[in-house]
Order: structure tokens, then sequence, then C-alpha cells
């Protein structure tokens, strides 16, 4: 019954095919074998192959072919894989979609077309396909097979391969027309694809892999960085077929183009009101300006988090006050062009997303909008609304971007482009330093205290520029939480904030300042007292498992923290192991100290006061210098033990 | 006939309030009085309709408000989203921006595209909610906004009813129900002061009109681990008791007995007999003899073969699927497991029954109001010598004759045939049932560091939620989740072996076996060494804020017992142990014991946390216990060289 409903099912959707489409006969096996593993969870087999057709048009269409086979043998593996979710667009053909489940004792139940759910939001035109699978038990195999039709997509797609689990093995394959001439680079082990020629009027490009292994997340690494991948892209198009294949100087070009490019008379009269409506003067410096144009943009416009609608009706844009990410961008650019501010429009990736290849061109690095502005040796993110000049998100940076100027001539606008570094941040731009006044209860049963939190760079963008959206309720809820993550038991009498709203981020520190008193930070024993002024630095993130670390460190920014602690303790008691307090561990690189953790205290009359000072002025470091660098990060853990003993005089 | 009397009803209720009653408020005044709001109702009017149409029963809501934007943060609400589903459809949508202009006059710009999306709810994989997109266009400070829909309810028994009260303030909320007078409707009120309302009743030559009227609402107040806003929220649950049709009398839900026939249709069809699963049955439970051994092997069969995976879909989420299907595709929601064990009991010869019930988040009875507004759960019982024993396998970690902790205490409607039901209430799973003790020896190793052994037991819903916490993991995964969990002294503490006891085995304690290390946890001066023996101090920080205003809820009661055998280090002696500490007054106990023996110290910590809330009265001395609880967790032994 089953059987004949399937095959049905595949009969009406076969005829779906051009004939020339290379896997259109492409099946499961009609009866499937079975393996045992020890593993929970692990990819038996992944195929994944991509055909090129040109229609009678010369329409290029895109054939994806998908067939995975994985193992499940534990509860959760079977709660991870028993429901499957695939995302399409509304324009993409599902030709084949069938997955079948084997169970333990190799009895199939193949899914019936019946139980694939569909849910589509109208809006994004997204469309999801969702099925539960039956029958799985511990020791199943889960086959699922997917043909999909759907818009060309050759100007670069990257494919990551590897993860948390071993994949046994696995292929891949491009097919096209001969008139196009793919190229490919794979990354992290991952073999290179191998071109074959042997099909009549296609080009194929193959890999076949076995055993890779999973590769496990750890803690301050570019994690996805590191998975094997690989990316593919168009290199070369033949007549008759006429597609571009990727090329970033005319890329850099048509981007201009399309920004800048404001025909209408209308439109320029716009652009001229805007530039008035923004406030700025001829007296500011060019930085002032930025931040005025900003300021005022981002303040007035909604934008909508999508890239890909256009956006560019500068009337409609402004009757509306709403703009998409390249809609804002635009008006950046013809703003800065109208009042002479010198600047270029950069196209970046999120270096955690996917990391800028300058040597292997490819679209889908071409993902963030940015504006580089070279007099003031700055960076603005157009599209963020929470980020200002030279605050732009921190994995944009230490990453390469394709750098454009645009160029008028009396035929529209051009543009050349560059590939230029995007530099991190200094560790003194991202600081986050606690001052504290602190004096001891007489009865030694609390520790009263005034702090004060100076932020700046990362470490503010998580607060600063949300102050500008939020009630006096939710910014005295905010402060209180922030005074809290540092002095976990506080009783907070008084809490305030100093410099909060997005236009003061990148140009003024922000502060929250509380007075408050502490009881965990003071113990007893017999008559002595135990007071853990360490824990007064709120907890530190530590590395104190010592486990074999296979990727490289990489931490988002590089930072550096400025503490100052004074207690005052009651006259008639002496602290008794002040040398505890006195640290200084280092990591240099060629003679520079790169890393380190230093503090050191001072004692006169009963006045205590600890300055501490550490630094990471790199964020990056290979897996075999780990050791070096935990014992800089556990240091600043370590302090946090200490404890000084008190007894009475 | 109906539908034009209907209109001009509507009609006249929106020409009625608007004018009027808004041109009074100012933008200044609004801001004034709500300095904290983004946004506030300036009126909502909901009205169900509840007529005959070609002789059956039908009923339909209509919806309006208007709303006013009284910040730059109006841009935030620009969305709105309308759910709907195959039993409570949606139409007529009319909603619009309205932009101050000149003093009091405004400008109408009306939504134009209304989009539509279908809607995955959280923990339900598929069900037929759906939603009705769009947005308001120019929202500003000073804009109103007005949105007007109907409801189109499918089903009579879940006309539901009117929740006075939202996350914005509101300024008045009227809500009526207009019903032909040949309808017996029932209503209860929930969380209402009846003073503050006014309620009207009119009649007309062919309808009865109920109006329930509040003014000036203030907005609801979440709080972190509190009842649900079902609690506290005003609001009404209406229903049809009967109506009279051509002379004649027909029940809707008039008792409970209306409510249990008309959920027994839902699962006559499903209880047959069915020989695949009664061969499984057969097979599950041959090798047992007694009934109540039989009934734990299905039901741990089910918790163990059939996944949680919830579709609900029109009336599919009344009806369970067929027992043999459930089987064969090894997943289900609540009421597939449920007919299954059942009808894999009832297969061997033991009877069980389903029941309906709803889980802790409901403040409803059946006792007090028998509509499908109580429910939201299905389970099956077995009656061990009369006592009920309630079978959830939802979580796969439960022991067997232990409720899931969701379901503590409420009343379960237990279904026997078609005329025939009984109550029960679900018990409150025992504090000494759900414990935890571990206990560990430590000691200072040849370089005077901190090491050690222990061994903790779980037991009841505390061990049902570690082992779910667990499953799956691997031996390092497991390490470092135990580190996190148990966090003994500071964030030097490793865990460096681990292993488990009777993780599969329900019936028994799940142990952990660990070996640690401490590092950086001793103070040493000179001739003396501090430890602060409470390694854990799970009350730390536990005060609950005197400006609370709901009771905090917890999930399950528990027993927590620590117990540290500590070694006294060779050449040294204890000079100071801290005193020893307890306290009980019902909701929590707690006695802290240091004792020293020849060679060691042992220290117990002991706690029973004895209640699913904590009432507000009850705050001030939960905070008094905790803050002596905190100066004893601040208190270190003392060891000395002898000399």
């Amino acid at each position: 019954m089953r059987s004949i409903f399937l095959s049905l099912f595949l009969g009406v959707s076969f005829s779906c095919f051009p004939a020339e489409v290379w896997h259109k006969n492409y099946d499961w096996d009609s009866i499937p074998q079975q393996f045992f593993y020890a593993e929970k969870e692990l990819i038996i087999k992944e195929f994944q192959s991509i055909e090129f057709i040109a229609d009678s048009t010369q329409k290029i269409e895109q054939y994806t072919l998908n067939h995975k086979i994985i193992w499940v043998n534990s509860d959760d593996a079977i709660n991870r894989n028993n429901r499957i979710y695939i995302p399409l667009l509304s324009s993409d053909e599902i030709i084949k979609q069938q997955a079948r489940v084997i169970n333990s004792k190799g009895e199939i139940r193949v899914l019936s077309n019946e139980n694939i759910q569909e849910a589509k939001d109208e809006s994004t035109g997204s469309v999801f396909k969702y099925f539960a699978l039956e029958g799985l038990d511990k020791g199943s195999h889960i086959e699922y097979l997917s043909f999909i039709k759907s818009t060309a997509s050759y100007n670069g797609t990257n494919l990551t391969v590897q993860m948390d689990i071993p994949i046994h093995k696995f292929e891949f394959e491009l097919m096209s027309p001969k008139e196009m001439i793919f190229t490919s680079k794979s990354y992290n082990g991952l073999d290179s694809l191998q071109l074959d020629t042997s099909i009549e009027g296609k080009n194929r490009l193959f890999l076949s892999q076995d055993s890779i292994d999973g590769l496990q997340y750890e803690k301050s690494s570019n994690y996805q960085n590191y998975l094997m991948r690989l990316t593919y892209k168009l290199k070369e198009c033949k007549a008759p077929l006429y597609l571009s294949p990727v090329d970033f100087t005319l890329a850099a070009s048509a981007f201009c183009s399309t920004i800048y490019d404001v025909p209408l008379k209308r439109e320029k009269k716009l652009i001229k009101k805007l530039l008035k409506q923004t406030g700025i003067t001829d007296e500011m410096d060019e930085q002032t300006k930025v931040r005025t144009i900003e300021n005022y943009l981002k303040n007035r416009f909604s934008i909508l988090p999508t890239k890909t609608i256009p956006g560019l009706n500068l009337e409609a844009m402004l009757d509306n006050n709403i703009s998409s990410e390249k809609g804002i961008t635009a008006m950046f650019a013809l703003l800065f062009e109208k009042a002479g501010i010198t600047h270029e429009l950069v196209l970046t990736s999120d270096r955690f997303e996917i990391v800028f290849d300058t040597s292997f061109e490819s679209y889908t690095v071409l993902r963030e909008f940015l504006i580089y502005l070279p007099n003031i040796q700055s960076f603005l993110a157009p599209a963020i609304k929470y980020r200002r000049l030279n605050e732009i998100p921190s994995g944009w940076r230490n990453n390469y971007g394709l750098f454009m100027r645009a160029e008028r001539s009396k035929h529209g606008v051009s543009g050349t482009g560059s590939f230029k570094f995007i530099p991190p941040m200094e560790s003194v731009e991202n600081q986050h330093n606690i001052t504290i006044n602190a004096k001891l209860d007489d009865d030694l049963s609390a520790v009263k205290m005034t702090m004060e939190l100076e932020m700046t760079g990362e470490y503010a963008s998580s607060f600063q520029p949300y102050y500008t959206d939020m009630d006096d309720e939710l910014i005295d809820k905010t402060n209180r939480y922030i005074l809290k993550s540092i002095i976990e038991d506080a009783k907070i009498d008084s809490v305030s904030s100093e410099n909060g709203g997005v236009v003061n981020f990148g140009l003024k520190p922000f502060y929250v300042k509380g007075k408050m008193q502490s009881e965990m930070t003071l113990e007893k024993a017999g008559k002595k007292v135990l007071f853990k002024v360490g824990e007064l630095i709120g907890p530190q993130l530590e590395m104190y498992l010592n486990e074999d670390r296979k990727l490289p460190i990489e931490e988002e920014y590089k930072r550096q923290f400025n503490h100052t602690i004074t207690v005052e303790f009651p006259k008639e008691y002496t602290v008794l192991n002040l040398e505890e307090l006195n640290r200084d561990i280092s990591y240099s690189e060629d003679g520079e100290k790169a890393f380190w953790f230093k503090s050191v205290y001072t004692f006169e009359g009963n006045r205590l006061e600890i300055k501490i000072n550490e630094v990471y002025n790199e964020m990056t470091l290979p897996a075999s210098k780990i050791a070096d660098y935990r014992k800089v990060i556990n240091a600043a853990a370590d302090f946090n033990k200490v404890v000084l003993v008190l007894v009475k005089k | 006939m109906f539908v034009r009397f209907f209109q001009f009803f509507f009609m006249l209720i929106l020409s009625a309030t608007i004018v009027p009653a808004f041109g009074q408020w100012n933008l200044m005044e609004l801001q004034q009085l709500y300095p904290n709001s983004n946004y506030m109702v300036l009126e909502k009017i909901d009205t169900l309709f509840i007529y005959f149409e070609n002789d059956s029963l039908k009923a339909k809501e209509s919806n309006f408000e208007r709303k006013m934007y009284l910040n730059n943060q109006a841009y935030q609400y620009t969305k709105e989203s309308i759910g709907f589903s195959k039993l409570a459809g949606v139409q007529n949508i009319n909603a619009a921006t309205l932009l101050p202009v000149k003093k009091g006059r405004y400008k109408t710009v009306q939504v134009e595209e209304i989009t539509e999306k279908d809607e995955f709810e959280s923990g339900i994989f598929h069900d037929d909610s759906k939603s009705k997109n769009f947005s308001y266009p120019l929202l500003q400070e000073g804009a109103q906004t007005v949105l007007s829909y109907d409801r189109i309810i499918k089903e009579i028994r879940f006309i539901g009813g009117n929740y006075f009260a939202g996350l914005a303030p509101i300024l008045l909320e009227t809500y009526y129900v207009v019903v032909d007078k040949n309808v017996e409707l029932g209503y209860q009120l929930f969380n209402i002061d009846s003073s503050a309302f006014t309620f009207s009743v009119e009649e007309t030559a062919k309808k009865k009109i109920y109006k329930w009227t509040l003014k000036t609402i203030p907005p609801l107040k979440l709080e972190e681990n509190s009842l649900a806003v079902r609690y506290f929220m005003p609001h009404i649950l209406v229903y049809v008791k009967s109506y009279t049709l051509k002379g004649e009398r027909h029940t809707v839900l008039s008792n409970l007995s209306d409510l249990n026939q008309w959920y027994y249709n839902f699962i006559d069809e499903v209880q047959q007999e069915d020989s695949t699963v009664s061969r499984l049955a057969h097979e599950i439970t041959a090798t047992y003899a007694s009934e109540i051994d039989k009934v734990k092997a299905v039901f741990y069969w089910v918790q163990d073969h059939v996944k949680y995976i919830a579709f609900e879909d029109g009336y599919g989420g009344f009806i369970p699927r067929k027992p043999s299907e459930v089987c064969q595709k090894r997943y289900g929601d609540c009421k597939d497991m449920a007919n299954l064990i059942r009808s894999m009991l009832v297969a061997v010869g033991v009877d069980v029954k389903l029941c309906w019930l709803g889980s802790r988040d409901l403040p409803y009875k059946y006792s007090e109001i028998a509509t499908p507004a109580v429910d939201n759960h299905m389970i099956a019982v077995y009656f061990d010598q009369g006592k009920a024993l309630f079978l959830d396998a939802t979580n796969n970690y439960v022991p067997f004759g232990l409720p899931t902790a969701f379901i503590q205490g409420k009343e379960a409607l237990v279904n026997i045939d078609s005329t025939n039901y009984k109550l029960f209430e679900v018990p409150v799973v025992d504090a000494s049932i759900n414990s935890m003790r571990d206990s560990v020896f430590l000691f200072f190793d040849a370089s005077a560091k901190l090491r050690g052994k222990g061994k903790v037991h779980y037991s009841g819903l505390l061990r049902a939620s570690v082992a779910e916490y667990i499953d799956g993991l691997n031996k390092e995964e497991l390490i470092r989740f135990f580190i996190e969990y148990f966090k003994k002294g500071n964030n030097k503490f490793i865990i460096t072996d681990l292993h488990l006891e009777n993780l599969e085995d329900r019936d028994n304690d799940l142990i952990v076996h660990y070996t640690l290390e401490l590092d950086d946890y001793v103070t040493t001066y000179e001739d003396e060494m501090y430890i602060n023996l409470n390694l854990e101090k799970p009350f730390k920080g536990s005060i609950v804020d005197s400006n609370r205003v709901h009771p905090v809820e917890n999930d399950f009661k528990s027993s927590l017992n620590y117990v540290i055998h500590l070694e006294i280090p060779q050449g040294y002696k204890v000079v100071y142990t801290p005193e020893n500490f307890s306290f009980s007054d019902g909701h929590l106990d707690v006695a802290l014991l240091y004792k020293t023996n020849s060679n060691e110290l042992i220290y117990q910590q002991s706690y029973k946390k004895d209640f699913l809330l904590l009432e507000k009265d009850y705050f001030r001395q939960w905070n008094t216990v905790i803050n002596s609880l905190g100066t004893n967790y601040k208190e270190a032994i003392t060891f000395k060289k002898i000399e």
C-alpha cells in the first residue's frame, strides 16, 4: 500500500525534469544496507550534487540533489534527528523528497507524502517543509533524499561539510554545461575538487572523501572558520551562454552605480534638503559632521533587516521613515558626497561566520555594509542602529574587505575596488575598569563600598547605546544588574549611570556607579576574619580544565582591565597576608609583552590600595600556545581566590 | 436578518464611545499619567455573539481596540499579528494609523497589505495555528492605531471569554455578550474585584445583552518564577449551558457530565482493541505476574520507545491517534501516549482509564467550571487498590508511580464511560521522595592539596530532572556538566573521574560517583588553615524582593542533604568549628551540623523545601531565614599545627 503510494508520488514528480538532468533517475537502494556502529550518532554517507542546466531560453536552473544516511543510537540522537525541517524559498520547486527509517531490526518505514507539513510566510516568501520520522529506535538508520530545483546561484557558494559528529563518507559534485567553467577552493583539509570531462557536453567537478572526524567546539576560538568547507564559483563562461563570472572589479563598479546613481532632479533636491535637516555646519570638524549625520539618519529611519529589498526609492524612504540596509547605506553615501566628506564603501563579512578570503574572490563574503572615512581613518556601520562611528561589530574587524570608490563621469557612475585590511581596535579602546572604595564594618559583618564601573568599546556596546530607548525603571534595573554581575550578593543602596545613550557611544565612556554592601565577601574562622578581597573584581573568565586544544585561540577583540580597589580596615585589626596581593604573570612575543595580569598593593595606616592591570594586546594565538594563554587568563581567576586574614591587634 | 442587527449594533458601540470618550484625552496628559509606558490602549471593546443560524447555534466575536503611542518608541510596535486556527478563524480585519495633523484632528492611513503566516508554537511540532500580519504605517509619538476584526468560533464549547489586562495600560475595556434568549449562558469571573467593575444585563425582544466594563487597568506585572498570568489576571470565562430549539432543550456544558460525554466522543473510537498492540503488550508483560508490575513494564516501555512529538490540528488536538499507529511511528503527544498505555494494559487484562487535566499553568477546576478551558493535557490512570496512579509518559525520565511535576495537585477528570466519570486530585510528591544526598570524603594529598571522592544519590522528580539534563552526554561532557552543576567551593573545582549508576533503572536512585580536586580553596597563614565547609550554598542569595507582588512558584518539593567528611591533616588539630544551626517552620527546614571525630571532621547540611508556592505573607520570614543561613554560610573551620 505504502510503496504504491510512494511510486505514484515519484511518478508525478519526474515529469518536471528536463531530459538532460544527470541524476534524474537517482534513487536510494531498494534494499538498504545495514551497518552497526558503536557511536551514538554519525553520518554514514552524505552525497550532494549540484547541477546547472540551461533551458531553451538559456536561463540557468539549479538542481540540487541531497542524499544522506544518518546513524542514531541514543535517545538524544533520536530526539535530535526525528524532526526534519527544510527551509526553502517560495520560488524553489521540490522535485523529489523522500525519507525512510531502517530500524534496528531492519524494518523499513518510508515517509508518506501526506505526512510532510508545510509552513509559509507570505511576507518573506519563505517556505518550510517539515516532517517527523516514524519508527525510530536506537540503532536506526535515517535515510533522506531530496531533489530541489531553484534559482541558480553560481557567484560564490560556501558549503560547510564538517560538523561535530563524524562523517564516514562525503561525496560532492558540481555539474554544468561545458560552457560554464567553475573553480573551487577547499579549506581545512577537505580534498580539492577534481575535474571530470568524460561526460559529453558537461563539466563535472567532484570529490569523495572518507572518514571526516567530528570537530568539537572550543571556547575562545573561531570554530566556524576551522570546519572543513569549500567554496565554488563560476570562473568563466563561453558563448552561447552569457553569464557573468565572479569579478570584484565589475562588482565594485556595479555596486557604486546602484548606490550613487541618482538620476532625477527631484531626488537630488531631496538629498540637499536631507543634508540640511541633519544639522551639520561648515564649522564642524569631519568627525563631528559624520557623527551628526549618523545620529540623524539612524534616529529617523527604521532599518529593515534585509539585504535583498533594494529600497533605493529615496522618496518612499523619506515618506515612511523606513529603509533597508542597502537603502540607508545609500543615504549615508549620498549625504557624505554632498557634504564633501571623502569616503569609501566597503563590503565585508563577519569573520566568525566566514573569513574574507582575498585569494579566492567570491560574492558570498560580501555580506555586511561598511563605510570607511580615510581622513579620520574610521569605519562606520551604516545599517546597524545601535552602533556608531568606529564602534563597528568586532567580528567585521581583523578581516579584509572590498573597499570601493565611486567615479562620476558624464556616462554615469562607476567605481573601483581593492582589498584592504580592516584593523582590530587596540586594547585601550575596549576597556572594563572597576574602581572601588570599600570600608569594612566595625563588627566585620559587611563590606560597605562605592563602585564605579567604566566601560568603553565592546564592553559598553551591550548597554550604553540601548539606554536611549529605555525608560527610567528599566535603566535602574539594568544598572543594578550590571553592578550585581560584579558583586553577586550586593545590597545596593543607590545606583546611577552616566553617558548612557547611543549618541555618546564611542565618544564618551559609559559609567555605572553605585553605593552598596556585600556580606558574603567576609567570612569568619573563630576570632579571625577572612576577607575575600579577590572577589571584588567580579567573576573572571577561567580556563582551568586542561583539555587538549585543537583550535587556535581567537578572541573577538583586544581588551584591557584597569582596577583600583581601596579598602579601609578597622583600626584595631591587622591584615596578615598582604603579599598574596602582588602578582605578575605575563606572556611575551618577540620580546614584547602581549598579555599580562599584574596586581600591586600599597598599605598605609589602615588603608589598602590595590592596582590591577590586565591587558590582552593580541587576539589570536596558535593552539600550541594554549598553556601560556591559560596562565594569564587564569591569573585573573586566581586573583578571585585571594583571601586576606584579619586578626585583632 | 441577524447579520444586519449585528453590524448595526457594532456601529452603535463605535459611534457612541469613540467621539465623546476621546475628546478629553490629550497626549501630554497621558504621558504624565503613564511615564513608563510606550503606548496605551485607549479603548478595547470585545463583543461575543451567540445566535442561531439555520437551526444551529453559532458564535462569533467582534474585537475593536484603539491604541495611542506616547513616545518615540512607537516604531517598535509597527508590526501587528493576529493569530487564528481552524477552530477559531479570523475575518474582516480593518486596521489604520491615525496621524495627528492639527490639534485634535487626525489623518487616517489605512493598512493595505495583510499577509498570512503559518506559526510554530513552542513545544508543538505541528498545529494549525496561523497568523495575519501587517504593519501600521508611520507610527510616531502621538499617533493612534485602530484595529477591528471578527473571530469565527467554529465550536460552541470554545467560546472562551475575555481578559481584562495586557502589557500596556488600558483606559477602558468593555466586554459584551449578546446572546439569543433561547440560550442559557453560564459565566464565571476570575481575579475580579467586583467593586471595580460595572455589570449590566439588558434584554431586548430576542436578545440578552451582558455588559462588563472595567476602567483604568494597569499593565500586568510579570515576575520570574511566578504563577502563570491567569492566576492573577482579571478575566471572565463564558460558556453555553443549554439552549432551546423548537421547544426542545439541548444541553451543551450544563455540568461536568456534559463535558465528560462530549470528550467521550473523541476517545470512543480509538478505544477499540487492536491485535498488534495486544501482541506487543503481551510480549512486554509476559514475565510479570502481578498487575502492578505489568503496569510498570508498559509505562516504562512507552517512556523508552515513544518520543514526544505533538500534533494539534483542529479536532486532532483532542482525538488520540490509534494505538497501533503510535506504536509503529514511535512518536506521539500526550493523548497518544496515554491511550497507547491504556490500550496495551487493557489488552493484558488491566483496567486503565484515560483522564483529562490541566497543567499547573491553568488555575481552573472541573468542580468549579466544567468547560474545556480547564484542561490541556491527557494521561492514563491506574487504580492500585483504589489508589489512583497517574501514568504520564510525556516525560521520559519520571519514575513509575510519580506524576510529572507540572500536574501535581491538579484535578483530573477520569473517564469511566460515556455517562460516568470521577474526579481525582493528582498528588503533590513529598519532599522526602524528591531527594538529593551527596557525601564527600575530603583529604589533603602529599603536597597539601585538597582532594576527594564523592557520591551523590538522586531520587524522585529530582532524579528525573538530572537524568534529563545528562541524557546522551559522553564522559567528557558529563564531567563538564557536573563541574558546573555541583560548583563546589570555587571555580577551580574539578572532577577528575566520574561514573554513573542506575541511569536506566528508574526504580532506583541515580548515583553519580566522582573524584574531585579543589585548589586555592584553603586559606593558610603561618600555622593555621581556614576552610569554609559550605562547599555548596544552595540558598545563597535566595532573598525574595520585598516589592514582589506574586507568590514564588517551586516546580516540586525537595530535600537536599550534603555530608562532608574531612580528614584532619597529619600534625594538625581542630581549634575552631562554627556553631550548629537549625530552623524549621513547615516551609523550609534547615540543619547545619558540625561534628569532630578522632581523625575527621564531619559537616552536614540538610534542607527540606516543603512548598509549591511561597506566598507573599511569608516573604518576610523567608528572608529572615535566608539571611541567617547567609551568616552561617560565612563560617570557616580552623586547623592549627600541633606544636
